[in-house]
């Protein structure tokens, strides 16, 4: 089995069951696809989809919906930064649990006795704030219908003297090759994440109107508040 | 004046300030949640910054000698009154605070309050009372040419409606208000039994606000008076309510209250002057008007947030026009030349000079507020005071 092919399913997994799992479930989940689901084949996906959602009592319609999104997602290239294998060794060699992703793992004093053993590439760590931006941009993606329409806007919005400057409409210009890839956020500052924050809601009031782009907004911040990072930094500070 | 006069006089005059509850009411529940303090503010402030301005400048400026036939010179921080004129200036500051109130409802959601608070100050002030010098001042250039306003279809409504126009202008629309097709997007208010309860107060003040504006020598047509301000209101409502299920459109409360508060417009002009199958004509008429001016509005991509342009604006020209469409006597065509007269004139001095007010606050001390503030809600940003703790959750709160 080629590993690049058992990464891009670890991730799939992880992208699909992220909003429904937490995040012990989601190392759970990925053991089980690690253990006993490493056919290439659309039986083997749609019996682990199966397993997991019966496993953690994830709903019949939900269930269904999982199949599809699974099965495009190994059709296409993922956008995780990381290999969810990483965390799953990581839950292995370190006590307490340490926080998925998290900036706050970079920032923790290295105990050699638990540091974890590197995996063949190394993950790529965002700065906390980062990460949160990164969860959060990504509920918010997700919320929109059609995802070229809106960066154009928010590529227009960042040209604009009045909502704009040359940094931002640079860092939008980076996203906007890549929606999922949050690599180019991993040096900004709070500041300058709040701003883009800002720009995308601006951007969503022009694109959705303001009533959607205030739902859009909510439910991000609800989804991201699955997330045990934004007990460490909510992502309302952005806003 | 004789001592009943008086007395209704002054029973007006708190009818009237009772508009301007009416007015907060309506035009907060139109606004989102998030700016229902601001608006608030806004009309609380018409009435507090307004009552001071009138008194010192507006009341001199309107009613004082005039000898131009421009503008009054004196009677400036009158002292020394007698009960008569105390209460003609009082019931004449509820009037200006209206003409400014009618601004905060159509630039709400967006303007800075300083900027606001100044520009009321401006109407009250200046745009105001400068108008009704030529209309209400008994030496004023319009008064001579014949010009009639009852009770202020166009002093009070239309000078209020051409600032909020010259307002909407400079601002721009609410973010996302209208798409890049041009589409236009609905932002519900978020308390629309306000809106009803505030309809319902100003169809109330309306009573003192054409009620009061008896002279001594009109007195007696105090009951016409009455009931074409109660027929003008109640055809409007139906006007409006006609034309959307003509249209097979949904009917709207918030359109239906907007449609009687056109109506009432629509009759000031002519309440005393006009038989009741008039009044409701006019009314009628002048509730379609309204729905006709918000369109028209929405396809200039011009934001009103309450209306007001539509409902004072149009229901004011309409108004004044029809005072010499509708004569008790015969029709005049010169009489109607008058009254186009004095409506160009109102429009051609309100609307340039608010216009330039609006373009010198923005250049100085800027009138938009930022996305970011809008994003938050005016509320917040501007008072720190959030109308609806309990469940209102910020965006920006982790609470």
């Amino acid at each position: 089995m080629n590993s690049d092919m058992k990464k891009h399913r670890r991730q799939a997994a992880w992208i699909c069951f992220e909003p429904h799992l937490a995040e012990d479930q989601l190392i759970k989940a990925i053991q089980i696809l690690e253990h006993g689901f490493q056919l290439d084949s659309v039986s083997n996906l749609i019996a682990y989809v199966t397993k997991i959602c019966s496993e953690f009592s994830i709903e019949t319609a939900t269930r269904k919906s999982l199949y599809g999104q699974f099965h495009e997602l190994m059709m296409q290239e993922t956008d995780l930064l990381i290999d969810p294998l990483s965390l799953v060794l990581e839950k292995k060699h370190t006590k307490p649990i340490p926080i998925a992703l998290s900036s706050s793992v970079a920032e923790r004093q290295p105990n050699p006795a638990n540091v974890a053993p590197a995996p063949a590439k190394p993950p790529i760590i965002l700065p906390l704030h980062a990460l949160v931006f990164s969860h959060f941009m990504h509920q918010v993606i997700a919320y929109l219908p059609e995802q070229t329409e809106f960066f154009e806007t928010l590529t227009d919005l960042s040209r604009k003297k009045r909502t704009g400057t040359k940094i931002i409409e640079a860092h939008v210009n980076s996203w906007a090759v890549n929606p999922g890839d949050f690599q180019w956020a991993e040096s900004l500052t709070e500041k300058m994440l709040a701003d883009l924050v800002h720009l995308v809601y601006t951007a969503l009031c022009e694109f959705l109107g303001p009533i959607e782009a205030d739902e859009a907004f909510h439910k991000a911040i609800a989804m991201c508040e699955q997330k045990p990072e934004t007990r460490h930094y909510h992502p309302s500070r952005f806003l | 004046m004789n001592d009943l006069q008086l007395i209704w006089m002054a029973i007006c005059m708190t009818l009237v300030f009772f508009m301007q509850a009416g007015f907060a009411l309506l035009e907060s529940g139109t606004s989102r949640a998030k700016n229902s303090i601001n608006v608030l503010m806004k009309n609380y402030m018409d009435m507090c910054l307004g009552g001071l301005i009138f008194w010192g400048f507006g009341f001199g400026l309107m009613f004082g000698a005039n000898v131009t036939g421009w503008l009054g010179g004196d009677h400036f921080f009158p002292q020394q009154v007698t009960t008569a004129e105390a209460v003609k200036l009082a019931y004449q500051v509820m009037f200006a605070a209206t003409a400014a109130t009618i601004v905060s409802g159509a630039v709400a959601e967006r303007m800075h309050f300083p900027a606001y608070l100044i520009f009321s100050g401006l109407v009250t002030g200046i745009i105001y009372p400068v108008y009704g010098s030529w209309v209400w001042n008994e030496h004023g250039w319009l008064t001579a040419l014949g010009f009639v306003d009852f009770a202020g279809s166009t002093v009070v409504h239309s000078i209020g409606a051409w600032c909020a126009l010259a307002g909407i202008i400079v601002l721009g629309p609410r973010l996302g208000r209208y798409s890049k097709n041009g589409e236009t997007r609905e932002i519900p208010g978020h308390n629309l039994p306000l809106v009803a309860l505030g309809g319902f107060i100003l169809w109330l003040g309306w009573f003192g606000f054409n009620g009061g504006s008896i002279s001594s020598l009109e007195k007696d047509n105090l009951g016409l008076v009455l009931i074409n301000t109660h027929l003008g209101g109640c055809a409007g409502g139906l006007g409006t309510l006609s034309f959307m299920y003509l249209r097979k459109q949904p009917v709207l409360m918030s359109t239906t209250v907007n449609g009687s508060i056109a109506g009432l417009v629509s009759i000031t002009a002519g309440a005393a002057y006009i038989s009741p199958l008039s009044a409701i004509i006019i009314g009628f008429t002048g509730g379609i008007f309204y729905i006709l001016g918000v369109n028209l509005l929405d396809k200039l991509q011009l934001d009103d947030v309450v209306g007001a342009i539509a409902v004072h604006g149009v229901g004011g020209v309409w108004g004044t026009l029809a005072v010499a469409l509708f004569p008790q006597g015969t029709f005049s065509f010169p009489a109607l030349l008058v009254q186009l007269t004095g409506i160009v004139a109102a429009f051609l001095w309100a609307f340039p000079v608010a216009l330039v007010f609006f373009k010198l606050l923005d250049i100085t001390i800027g009138i938009r507020a930022s996305t970011l503030h809008e994003q938050r809600g005016l509320d917040y940003t501007e008072h720190y005071e959030v109308g609806y703790p309990e469940f209102q959750k910020r965006l920006d709160s982790e609470a």
